[in-house]
C-alpha cells in the first residue's frame, strides 16, 4: 500500500472512533462481497486476484471500521476500496515476476505470435489491464472508478478528494495514453 | 486495420472488460472462502494454520493478501505472536499528491518545462547512435526476450535493441554486455532493458540483482534505473538488487551515485544504500557472492576499501595563518584571493595508493588492467610527475591580486622553496606566449597576450602587466599590506584560512563620483569590503561571507535586524521546498529610509495615495507591521504553487481595515470588482480576498500576532496546525544537518531551498522521462544564514555552493545542450500519485 493509503486508512480508522462490530460487517460482506469481487475482477481478470482483493478490502473493513454511511456512498467507498486493492494485486505480480506464469491467467493466456493477434479480445484485454495497472497510481485509480465502475467525474472527484477538473485531465490525458499504447502495441503490423 | 478502428479498439476492450461474466459459483466459493479466513482471523481461531504459514510469511513469500491475513490474526493472538520473530516490512517509497489542484498552474507550468524538455529530447533522440544497445555476452540457462505478451528465448550472441526487455529464468545466469564495452552479470530471475541517449546507455531494471562491472565512459555516464532510484557511474563494479520492498546498490570499485528523488548519495568500495529503512543493509561481499567472478570482487572489494580508509585519514592541505605574499600585493589591489596549494596532498594520496598497490595482489592487478585497457598509467604517471615536480617548488599557497582603474590586470604570487624553478618552468612551458623575465626593472613591457613570470629568489610572479610585476618583485614597499584592506585580509589568517577570496568594495565604490548621493544616503556607501571563505574543519565544509561597513549600518543597508529567533519561519514545514526569512527593521523606519534615498518623491507618492484611497501607508499599514517575515512554498508546486506568507501584525483588525479601505478604492475605480470576504471556521476567523477576472484568491488569518496568507484557507490552517504540533522547519532534522558550525545561536535571516524537491515533483505531476528527471534530482538541499551585525552582514552555510556541487556545475557546462531522453517504462512504475483507499 502506498505511503498516502496507509495515512488515509488511519485517518479514516480514528475518524470512525470504534471498530464496527463484526457482526456489522458481516452484513456488509453478505450484501456487497459481490460488488467488490467484480470490481477487482474487471482489474485483474483473474478469479484468485480477485479473491485476493475481496478478502483484503473486508479484512482492512474488519482492522480499522468504517463510518454509518448512507448505502450508495458505502458502495463507492467498496468500489474504491476494490480497485485500489486489485491494482495493489496486479502491481505486485508484475513488480515481483517470481510467481508461476500460470497464475498470470489473464496476463499471457496464449504466447504464440499470430498474426491477427490484435483481433484477439482476450489479449487486447490482458494488454489494457496490464497498461491501466502502469498507469501512475492516482490516474489509474480514476480511470478505473471511471471505465470499468462507470462513475461519473463528480463522484470520482468527491471519492478521491480532488475537483473534477483534475479527475476530467487526468482521464483525458489517461485515454491518450493508453490509446496510443494500444495503437503501438496492435497498430502498424496491422496495416 | 483503419486508424479509426486502432482508435475504437481502447473503448472496445473497456466494453469487453464491462461485459466479462463472472462465474457466480466461483464467485461465490470465493466469498465463502474468504469469510471463512477473514472470520477465523478476526475470531483468533485457526491457529495452527496460521502458525504454519509464518515461516512462509518471515521470508517474505506470501502473497499481499495471505501476508495482511497472518498479520491480522497474530495482532489479535498474543500466542502466535509470540512465535513470529520480528520481520522487515514492506518498503514503501515515499510518494507525492498533488492538492486541490488549479490545472491552469499544470497548464502553465507543463508549457514551459516541456517546450525547454521537449526541445531536449528531440535534440537527444536525434543524436543517439543506432544500433543494438547490447549483446548476450554469456549465458548459463534460459534468457528470455518480453514484451507484448510474448517471449522468446535469447541465445548468446543475440542483438538487443533499444528498450528491449530481457529476463532470466529460474536458475538461469547471463552476461549482457553493452555497446560501451561494460559487462551486466544477471542474476535468476532478473529483468531489464538497455536504451542509449547521448549522456550514455541506461540499464533499466524492472526487478532481480545485478553486477555490473561498468567500463570507463569517455563521456557521459552509465546509469541503472531500478524502479526506485537511479544510479550514475563512470566506471566502476557495483551491484543493484531490486524487488518489492525497495533496492539496495553495493559498491566493489569506484565510485557511484545513488538517487532517490531529490537524495543524493555517493558510494564507494565496501559501502551500500537502501532506497528505504526497511529494505535495511545485508553484508556487502553477499551482494556479489552469486556472481560467477564472486572471488574476483570480494578480493578487491577488500583491497579497494583498504585504500579508501587511508586516503580519508591521509591530511589534507592544512589552515595557513599567515601570508608572506601579503607583503608583497601591489598597493592599491582591490581584489585578492589566496589557493592552498593542492599538489602535497595529490603527492600524499598517489603514494598511499601505490603503496597499497604493492601490497596487494588482487589490487594489483586489477590497477594493471584497468591501465592496459585505457593505456593511461604512462600518462597518468607523467601528469602526476609534472604536478609534483611543479608543486614541489612552491610554498603552501598561490595568490591572486588585481588592482583597480579601468584596466586591471591580474598579478600572481607563490613562494618558491626550491631552487631550479626558472629552469624548470623553461624546460616545460614552451608555449610562446610564456615570457620569463630575469630582472623586472629592467624587463620591456609585454606584447599583447604574453605572460610575464619572474622567478627570485624565494618567490615567483607572474602577470600580463610589467608595472603590476614590478611592483610585486619589488621589495619593500607593503603597501598594501598597511592598507585597511590588506589589514583586514591579514586579520583573516589570524583566523586561519583555507580559500580566501576579498574584495575592497570601498575602492570600488569610490571609484566613481556618487553624483545624486542617493548610494551614500542608503547607507550602502559605508560599505568597505568583502570577505569569502571556504574551510574544511573537521571533515566538513564551512563557507562564510562577510560584508563590512565603516560604521554602524544605517539607512536601507540596516534593514536586516540583529539576530533572534525568527518566529515566522515556525509556520513552514519540513516539507516546504524554498523558504526565505528574515527579521527586518519596523517597517514605518523602513519607509524613512526609503524616503531618505528618494527624498521629495516618494513623500509625494505616499500623501497621493492617502488621498485616492484612504489609506496613510504610515500610519494605517507601516505601523501595524512588525518585521519578521517569511515567504515558502511549502507543498506541492503543481497544480497550485502552494505558497505562504507570514507577516508579523502587531493589530489584525486595523489591519483587515485597511486591506477593506484599498478594496473599496480599487472598486472605486476598477470595472472589475475586488472582494474581501470573511468567515468563521474552527473558531477561527478567515478573510478571503478575490478579484474578478483573478483564477487565484488570497487567504489570510491571524495567529499569535502572525498573519498567516496562502492560495487556501486549507494551507493556512495546516501551517497553524503544523507550528502548533511543532512540525516545523526550524526543528527538523534536515535543516539541522545544514546548519553551519558558526557558534551563532540565532540568524537574522534565512535562505532554504530543496529545489531536487521541487523538480522532482514537477517531474512526477507531468510524467518527465528518466532523462528528464536525472537533471531534477541532480540538486541538493541548501541553507544559507544571514546575521546583520552592527557594522557587518555575514553570511554562512555548510557544504557544496548552495546545493550545486562543483562537479555538477561542470557536467551541466559539458553536457549543456545535449541528451536526454530515453523510454523508461520501468523507472516511472512507482512513481508519482498516491493511491488512496
Amino acid at each position: 500500500m502506498s505511503e498516502d493509503g496507509k495515512r488515509e486508512d488511519a485517518m479514516s480508522a480514528s475518524a470512525a472512533a470504534v471498530s464496527a462490530p463484526q457482526g456489522e460487517i458481516e452484513r456488509l460482506f453478505q450484501s456487497h462481497h459481490g460488488l467488490v469481487y467484480r470490481a477487482a475482477y474487471r482489474i485483474t481478470g483473474d478469479a484468485g486476484d480477485a479473491e485476493d482483493a475481496l478478502q483484503t478490502v473486508f479484512l482492512r473493513l474488519l482492522r480499522q471500521g468504517w463510518r454509518s454511511e448512507p448505502i450508495e456512498k458505502i458502495e463507492s467507498y467498496l468500489r474504491r476500496a476494490a480497485v485500489n486493492a486489485a491494482l495493489d494485486v496486479v502491481r505486485a505480480r508484475a513488480t515481483r515476476r517470481d510467481a508461476p506464469l500460470e497464475e498470470a491467467a489473464g496476463w499471457a493466456e496464449d504466447k504464440t505470435p499470430r498474426p491477427d493477434r490484435a483481433c484477439q479480445s482476450s489479449e487486447l484485454r490482458a494488454f489494457l489491464r496490464r497498461a491501466v495497472a502502469k498507469l501512475p497510481p492516482r490516474s489509474a485509480e480514476m480511470f478505473a472508478l471511471r471505465y470499468f465502475e462507470e462513475l461519473d467525474n463528480r463522484e470520482i472527484a468527491r471519492l478521491v478528494g480532488a475537483p473534477a477538473s483534475e479527475v476530467a485531465v487526468v482521464l483525458y490525458r489517461s485515454r491518450v495514453r493508453l490509446q496510443e499504447e494500444i495503437r503501438n502495441q496492435f497498430g502498424d503490423s496491422h496495416e | 486495420m483503419s486508424k479509426e478502428e486502432k482508435d475504437t479498439m481502447l473503448d472496445r476492450a473497456i466494453s469487453e472488460i464491462r461485459g466479462e461474466a463472472v462465474d457466480p459459483a466461483a464467485e461465490q466459493a470465493a466469498a465463502e472462502r474468504v469469510w471463512a479466513r477473514i472470520s477465523g482471523a478476526a475470531a483468533g481461531g485457526a491457529c495452527a494454520e496460521f502458525r504454519e504459514m509464518i515461516p512462509a510469511w518471515r521470508e517474505g513469500k506470501l502473497s499481499s493478501a495471505q501476508a495482511l491475513l497472518v498479520e491480522d490474526h497474530v495482532h489479535g493472538c498474543a500466542a502466535c505472536r509470540k512465535t513470529m520473530a520480528p520481520r522487515a516490512k514492506v518498503s514503501v517509497m515515499p510518494i507525492r499528491t498533488a492538492a486541490s489542484p488549479v490545472w491552469k498552474w499544470a497548464a502553465a507550468a507543463a508549457l514551459l518545462v516541456g517546450v525547454g524538455l521537449s526541445g531536449y529530447y528531440a535534440w537527444d533522440r536525434l543524436a543517439t547512435p543506432s544500433g543494438p544497445r547490447a549483446t548476450v555476452y554469456a549465458l548459463d540457462g534460459t534468457l528470455l526476450r518480453t514484451g507484448g505478451g510474448v517471449e522468446t528465448a535469447a541465445a548468446v550472441g543475440a542483438a538487443l535493441e533499444e528498450g528491449q526487455a530481457v529476463r532470466t529464468a529460474k536458475g538461469s545466469r547471463a552476461v549482457v554486455r553493452l555497446r560501451d564495452g561494460s559487462l551486466v552479470e544477471m542474476r535468476e530471475r532478473t529483468e531489464l532493458a538497455v536504451s542509449a541517449a547521448r549522456d550514455g546507455l541506461t540499464v533499466q531494471l524492472a526487478g532481480g540483482a545485478v553486477i555490473v562491472e561498468a567500463a570507463k565512459q569517455r563521456r557521459g555516464h552509465l546509469y541503472v534505473a531500478a524502479p526506485d532510484c537511479l544510479v550514475s557511474v563512470t566506471g566502476t563494479v557495483f551491484s543493484v538488487n531490486s524487488g518489492p520492498k525497495g533496492s539496495r546498490v553495493s559498491v566493489a570499485e569506484g565510485e557511484v551515485k545513488v538517487a532517490q528523488g531529490s537524495n543524493v548519495r555517493t558510494l564507494h568500495p565496501g559501502e551500500q544504500a537502501s532506497t528505504g529503512a526497511t529494505v535495511g543493509a545485508a553484508p556487502v561481499a553477499d551482494e556479489f557472492a552469486w556472481s560467477r567472478d564472486a572471488d574476483k570482487h570480494l578480493a578487491l572489494l577488500n583491497a579497494l576499501a583498504t585504500v579508501q580508509k587511508k586516503l580519508e585519514a591521509a591530511p589534507g592541505p592544512g589552515l595557513r595563518y599567515s601570508s608572506k605574499l601579503l607583503g608583497m600585493v601591489p598597493e592599491g589591489a582591490m581584489f585578492y584571493a589566496a589557493i592552498p596549494n593542492l599538489g602535497p596532498t595529490l603527492t600524499e594520496a598517489n603514494r598511499l595508493f601505490q603503496e597499497q598497490v604493492a601490497e596487494n595482489a588482487a589490487l594489483r592487478e586489477w590497477w594493471a588492467e584497468k591501465m592496459q585497457a585505457t593505456g593511461g598509467e604512462a600518462k597518468l604517471n607523467e601528469a602526476l610527475t609534472r604536478i609534483r615536480a611543479f608543486s614541489d617548488y612552491l610554498g603552501q599557497e598561490v595568490v591572486i591580486a588585481v588592482g583597480g582603474g579601468e584596466k586591471p590586470k591580474p598579478v600572481l604570487m607563490a613562494e618558491v622553496v626550491r631552487p631550479g624553478l626558472a629552469a624548470f618552468i623553461e624546460q616545460q612551458l614552451t608555449d610562446a606566449h610564456v615570457q620569463i623575465v630575469t630582472d623586472p626593472a629592467k624587463a620591456a613591457a609585454a606584447g599583447e597576450n604574453k605572460l610575464l613570470v619572474w622567478v627570485g629568489p624565494d618567490v615567483v610572479v607572474a602577470s600580463p602587466s610589467l608595472v603590476e610585476l614590478q611592483k610585486a618583485a619589488v621589495p619593500g614597499s607593503g603597501a598594501f599590506a598597511r592598507s585597511g584592506f590588506g589589514a583586514k585580509i591579514a586579520a583573516e589568517y589570524a583566523q586561519g584560512v583555507s580559500w580566501l577570496f576579498g574584495v575592497d568594495l570601498e575602492s570600488a565604490i569610490h571609484q566613481k563620483p556618487d553624483k545624486t548621493g542617493s548610494l551614500e544616503r542608503s547607507g550602502f556607501g559605508d560599505l568597505r569590503y568583502l570577505i569569502v571563505e571556504r574551510k574544511d574543519v573537521a571533515g566538513r565544509t564551512e563557507n562564510h561571507a562577510t560584508l563590512d561597513f565603516s560604521q554602524a549600518r544605517r539607512g536601507v543597508a540596516s534593514w536586516l535586524a540583529a539576530p533572534a529567533p525568527v518566529r515566522s519561519l515556525d509556520y513552514v514545514s519540513p516539507d516546504a521546498t524554498l523558504a526565505v526569512a528574515a527579521l527586518a527593521k519596523a517597517p514605518l523606519k523602513m519607509l524613512d529610509d526609503i524616503e531618505a534615498v528618494t527624498q521629495k518623491n516618494f513623500g509625494q507618492g505616499l500623501s497621493g495615495f492617502a488621498a485616492m484611497t484612504g489609506v496613510d501607508v504610515r500610519s494605517d499599514l507601516a505601523a501595524l507591521l512588525g518585521g519578521d517575515i517569511a515567504f515558502a512554498i511549502d507543498g506541492p508546486a503543481l497544480p497550485t504553487p502552494s505558497w505562504k506568507l507570514v507577516v508579523e501584525v502587531n493589530d489584525p483588525a486595523r489591519f483587515v481595515d485597511t486591506i477593506g479601505k484599498l478594496v473599496a478604492a480599487v472598486n472605486a475605480k476598477a470595472d472589475k470588482k475586488a472582494k474581501l470576504e470573511q468567515a468563521v471556521a474552527d473558531g477561527r476567523t478567515f478573510y478571503t480576498l478575490s478579484a474578478e477576472g483573478l483564477p487565484v484568491s488570497v487567504n489570510f488569518t491571524f495567529d499569535n500576532g502572525f498573519l498567516i496568507a496562502a492560495p487556501t484557507r486549507d494551507l493556512a490552517t495546516r501551517a497553524i496546525q503544523n507550528r502548533a504540533a511543532g512540525y516545523t522547519l526550524p526543528k527538523s532534522s534536515k535543516f539541522a544537518a545544514l546548519l553551519p558550525h558558526d557558534g551563532q545561536v540565532a540568524f537574522s535571516g534565512a535562505v532554504y531551498h530543496s529545489l531536487g524537491d521541487v523538480m522532482s515533483s514537477v517531474a512526477s505531476q507531468l510524467n518527465l522521462t528518466l532523462e528528464q528527471q536525472k537533471l531534477a534530482s541532480s540538486v541538493e538541499p541548501a541553507l544559507a544564514l544571514f546575521y546583520g551585525e552592527t557594522d557587518r552582514i555575514e553570511v554562512a552555510s555548510a557544504g557544496s555552493f548552495f546545493g550545486l556541487r562543483l562537479d555538477q556545475i561542470l557536467a551541466l557546462q559539458a553536457t549543456r545542450g545535449e541528451h536526454h531522453g530515453a523510454k523508461v517504462r520501468s523507472h516511472k512504475r512507482g512513481h508519482g500519485d498516491a493511491t488512496a483507499y
